[in-house]
């Protein structure tokens, strides 16, 4: 049997030597070839590669906030036709944080900082890459699919003067005009407090999902639920009567674990209570209330227990000299306040009682107190 | 009487047989088109219904066009409409599959199929398909007998009915004159502001609309209409749903004039019939005769 194994082993390592020779030109990868060169025979002379393949796409690696993004932009490449476009880019900017960021436009984004769309869509037409459309066919493919499904009979508000006005009001050349657009901002959607929703799992139906906690406690930004929210779902005629529904997806990856193991996570008999952190066997504070969970629960997905003493955390903060004792309700007077932290918190054990016993025979907190009581 | 009649039997069966000798019966004409034929890519996910194809498509061919702005009057989608005499090209709207799509409008006009049934029907050669992709129609030849209309299956070619004096069979013809003769994209593909038309070599075409499809699984469904639907047409669909709900006929993938040209031009092939008819007859006289001097 061993030799077997073995012999199986420089088999092994014979195969992917030679699997590694063979990969010595890219032709031979398991690719195809028309995913990144748009001709049939590419030359080193001529690759006639494509711009944007879709495999190796890296997207944007330098983001910037929505408030930096640039906020109008005046579209005049058909001024034959129409007067110029206005692009109120920061509003849809806010807009499309709900349907995937940045990326639901700046798509197949080199990497690095966002690019403007002519980037990678010249304004005539590259008859050598069919799949790319031009500036204007970019530019409406894009724009259309919101701008349809917003206005859902597709009658008044969305025809082609809905963006390219009549010559006649033509408003990109009236300053205070551009200025009011350039002010508009889409309304913070509103965070309903929470969704008690029923399940057709019989046992235990009742799922309650508290939809602030999860945003303002658990720290979720809205992109991360709602990636491909169309502009519809809240505006459409029949949003208000829509039903909300959840599927087991929209929980992850936080909530793995619970989807595979822990039903009674989320599903219940009855609306579950929201999520208290005494119930972990540490009661949060006035001071670590206010925090987000990732705050404390860093690179973690699926929080769980942290070693309780304070040091683990305030590492570079809480020494003596650097650290506000006052914080505690303690104010320490002078005799204490040049102390070093561990003569009175024994090993740096701050949830333990404090020791006066170092100096002092006769005393014991919290009978005496190394200095004031104060309001907190 | 009846010796005269054999003789002229006889005679005119000698002629039948030397007449297969010097013409070879002509089966399916021969496919000219070219391998880098042009065709387009309509992506009906994409086109707006904005009909700035028809406005254009009429300016070029010199038919009454009216105002341009008309045109964004969606009103018309009230009624669904065919090409006709007046409009080679429409775009018609389909009602959306559930409440999360938009309703699709679909530009109709000639597939310029890769065999056409037009050109098989016309007796006087007046349809011809050309090199590029093209199915165009000569005024000159045409006598009018309308059969293209009846063959195609698609119903595209039209008559000029209210043309007393030289009315025209009227349908698209791929802009063939001003433009795809010369490598230009068709008017209508320059017009469609979103893109939904794409102009180009058919076979790269295909690449491109298979390509989409493989990206965007959930937008389109796996059909490219016209790659193979009556053996190929030069005008390629994409569509979010089934293409028999956005009103395209089932023809299935056989060339259109497949069911009546092998029949009409294999059964002539060879002088077969004429030759089995006087072969029946003159075997059912030969034992007529051999009979009848028996009971002598």
């Amino acid at each position: 049997m061993k030799r077997m194994m073995i012999i199986l082993g420089i088999l092994f390592v014979l195969s992917s030597v030679s699997f590694a020779q063979q990969l010595g030109h890219h032709a031979k990868f398991p690719l195809r070839c028309d995913e990144c060169h748009y001709c049939k025979k590419p030359t080193y002379n001529e690759p006639c590669l494509k711009i944007a393949p879709n495999f190796i796409r890296e997207g944007i690696t330098l983001h910037h906030s929505v408030e930096d993004a640039p906020t109008l932009f005046i579209i005049d490449t058909l001024q034959n036709k129409y007067a110029p476009a206005v692009f109120t880019h920061r509003l849809h900017a806010q807009m499309g944080e709900m349907l995937g960021g940045c990326e639901s436009c700046h798509h197949h984004n080199p990497p690095g900082k966002v690019q403007p769309c002519i980037e990678c869509h010249k304004p005539e037409r590259q008859l050598n890459d069919l799949s790319r459309p031009s500036l204007k066919g970019a530019y409406h493919q894009l724009c259309i699919d919101c701008h349809r499904s917003w206005d859902s009979d597709w009658s008044k508000t969305s025809d082609c003067y809905f963006c390219h006005p009549k010559a006649s009001e033509d408003i990109s050349q009236s300053p205070k005009q551009l200025a009011e657009l350039a002010k508009k901002r889409h309304p913070v959607p509103k965070t309903p407090e929470v969704y008690v929703l029923k399940s057709d799992y019989d046992e235990a139906p009742v799922v309650t999902f508290y939809h602030k906690q999860h945003i303002f406690t658990f720290g979720l930004a809205c992109k991360n639920c709602h990636k491909d929210n169309a502009c519809a779902d809240c505006h459409a005629s029949d949003a208000k009567t829509k039903e909300i529904s959840l599927e087991h997806d929209n929980c992850l990856p936080c909530h793995e674990k619970a989807i595979d193991e822990n039903c009674e996570h989320c599903h219940g008999i009855e609306q579950k209570a929201p999520f208290n952190h005494a119930k972990t066997g540490w009661p949060l504070k006035v001071f670590h209330q206010n925090l987000t969970c990732q705050t404390c629960h860093k690179n973690q997905v699926e929080f769980s227990a942290l070693n309780t003493n304070c040091n683990s955390c305030h590492k570079a903060n809480w020494q003596s000299g650097a650290f506000s004792h006052s914080v505690t309700g303690v104010q320490l007077d002078e005799n204490h306040v040049e102390i070093d932290c561990e003569t009175c918190h024994l090993n740096h054990n701050f949830n333990a009682k404090p020791q006066c016993t170092e100096c002092h025979e006769d005393k014991s907190f919290p009978k005496d107190i190394p200095g004031k009581i104060i309001k907190r | 009487m009846s010796q005269s009649r054999r003789s002229f039997l006889k005679a005119m069966g000698t002629v039948s047989l030397t007449a297969v000798g010097a013409k070879e019966s002509k089966a399916t004409p021969k496919n000219v088109v070219s391998d880098d034929r042009l065709g387009v890519l309509v992506d009906t996910t994409v086109c707006i219904g904005c009909r700035q194809c028809e406005y254009a498509c009429k300016v070029e061919h010199g038919l009454p066009a009216g105002n341009i702005d008309d045109y964004s009057d969606r009103s018309v989608f009230e009624t669904m409409r065919r090409p006709d005499h007046t409009a080679l090209t429409v775009v018609n709207e389909y009602p959306a599959e559930n409440s999360r799509q938009q309703s699709v409008t679909v530009k109709v006009q000639c597939m310029h199929c890769d065999h056409p049934a037009c050109v098989s029907a016309c007796i006087v050669g007046a349809f011809t398909k050309q090199e590029n992709g093209a199915v165009i129609w000569d005024e000159g030849r045409c006598i009018g007998c309308r059969y293209c209309m009846v063959a195609c299956p698609f119903q595209i070619p039209a008559f000029e009915f209210d043309k007393t004096i030289q009315p025209r069979i009227m349908k698209c013809d791929f802009c063939y004159e001003t433009r795809t003769s010369k490598g230009l994209p068709t008017a209508c593909v320059e017009a469609c502001p979103t893109e939904a038309l794409t102009f180009g070599k058919r076979y790269e075409l295909i690449q491109i609309a298979h390509e989409r499809i493989r990206k965007n699984p959930e937008r389109y469904i796996d059909h490219v209409f016209g790659e193979h639907e009556v053996g190929g047409t030069s005008w390629l669909y994409l569509g979010g749903q089934e293409f028999l709900r956005l009103g395209f006929p089932d023809v299935g993938t056989n060339p259109a004039p497949g069911a009546t040209e092998p029949i009409q031009h294999a059964i002539f092939k060879f002088f077969v019939p004429p030759v089995a008819l006087y072969a029946l007859l003159g075997g059912i006289m030969w034992l007529g005769k051999q009979s009848s001097e028996e009971e002598e």
